[in-house]
């Protein structure tokens, strides 16, 4: 019936990178960008290779007005970026942040510049949180970086490993009066060990063998 | 793999991240996960003793003084019943101690025929009714299943025709 056999979805991944690369060969943007003056939400896929370096100056240069429009509430960065970008990019009306994506301090300076940098403490009120660990290295080890916690109204995590749980608290120290609203996916050093035999008899009794004392 | 867990680390794991100094915490979602070993069907690795030491932290102050809203979004991977896993949870909120608790979510992810299931036995417990009758608490359980999986298991069935 088919000459040639099925395939599973997944066997036919798909170079999901690829389509994140069109930035760098975009002509409309620089053009579009000087039209938008009232922009409240900008999320940026951008994986290129050797991601910010190779964008066109042009692009380079739109993205950055953009980033620094006075009407923007909310930025969402995925794949890489350079930690840098706060502290010369982003607006300081940005009250809602969402970093799916590692800050490079290999890509951490801008060769493109505004005149004028920004250098007023952002002050975010929701912070979004992927690679935790690289988060904490490359933005609170930094003392210049813009970015303040100490007013976050809702935090949402994902650790990865157990390092990441220190570094979680350490960010959670910074809004302990004002943080309302927190969403945590801990890491798997969390888990504990059972016998599935014993939970047939609905009890713990072999799950508490393995973990920690939980009174 | 899951076994690596079980080690002396895991047995002294002391986690940083205490919630009962979060002042103004309101809402806590947590994602945890019950998951079968691949290799050894009857070894389980789960985070809930984690979560409820988490909750338990300097108990009864001050977390449970105004934690309003508690989220689980739980990650089923295994089999048998999954309220053992949850006893301990729903004995601690049944305590008058968590007073402004009024909602708490549990949102299941599982194959299609775990998670009707699951949130078939769960929201017809004794201790989900006893949390809605006792507390005043609404209790929400609802389910996903991971359709992609399904699709992608009818798509060999069909053998590889475009849905």
């Amino acid at each position: 019936m088919y000459e040639t056999p099925p395939r599973r979805v997944s066997d036919a991944p798909i170079p999901r990178s690829k389509f994140y690369r069109w930035l760098v060969h975009d002509k409309y943007l620089p053009g579009c960008a000087l039209l938008l003056h009232h922009v409240k939400a900008f999320t940026l896929l951008y994986d290129g290779p050797g991601d910010w370096e190779c964008l066109p100056s042009e692009v380079y240069i739109a993205l950055l007005r953009l980033l620094r429009l006075p009407s923007l509430l909310y930025v969402r960065l995925e794949h890489h970026y350079p930690s840098k970008l706060f502290d010369y990019a982003i607006g300081d009306n940005v009250k809602h942040l969402v970093l799916l994506g590692r800050p490079c301090r290999r890509y951490s300076g801008l060769f493109v510049r505004p005149r004028c940098p920004l250098s007023g403490l952002l002050y975010v009120d929701s912070l979004d949180i992927l690679y935790t660990r690289n988060f904490y290295v490359n933005h609170f080890e930094d003392f210049n970086c813009r970015i303040k916690t100490s007013s976050l109204r809702k935090l949402s995590i994902i650790a990865n490993r157990y390092e990441d749980h220190v570094s979680v608290w350490t960010i959670l120290q910074t809004c302990r009066e004002t943080l309302e609203d927190f969403d945590f996916t801990p890491s798997h050093k969390g888990k504990s060990v059972s016998i599935a035999r014993s939970l047939a008899h609905s009890d713990l009794l072999a799950m508490h063998l393995f973990s920690s004392d939980t009174s | 793999m899951i076994r690596h867990d079980h080690n002396a680390n895991t047995l002294n794991f002391d986690d940083p991240i205490n919630l009962s100094e979060l002042t103004s915490l309101k809402r806590f979602s947590v994602h945890l996960s019950i998951k079968s070993d691949i290799g050894d069907r009857s070894v389980i690795a789960t985070h809930f003793p984690w979560f409820h030491r988490i909750l338990l932290q300097n108990y009864p102050l001050p977390l449970s003084q105004h934690l309003e809203n508690l989220s689980i979004l739980l990650d089923y991977k295994s089999e048998g019943d999954i309220q053992p896993y949850l006893k301990d949870i729903f004995n601690t909120l049944l305590e008058d101690r968590f007073e402004p608790l009024k909602k708490f979510n549990i949102f299941l992810e599982s194959d299609l025929e775990g998670v009707i299931q699951a949130v078939d036995s769960l929201d017809r417990s004794e201790h989900v009714a006893r949390l809605r009758s006792q507390r005043g608490m609404v209790v929400d359980v609802r389910g996903k299943h991971d359709a992609i999986q399904l699709l992608s298991v009818n798509y060999d069935i069909f053998g590889g025709c475009s849905l």
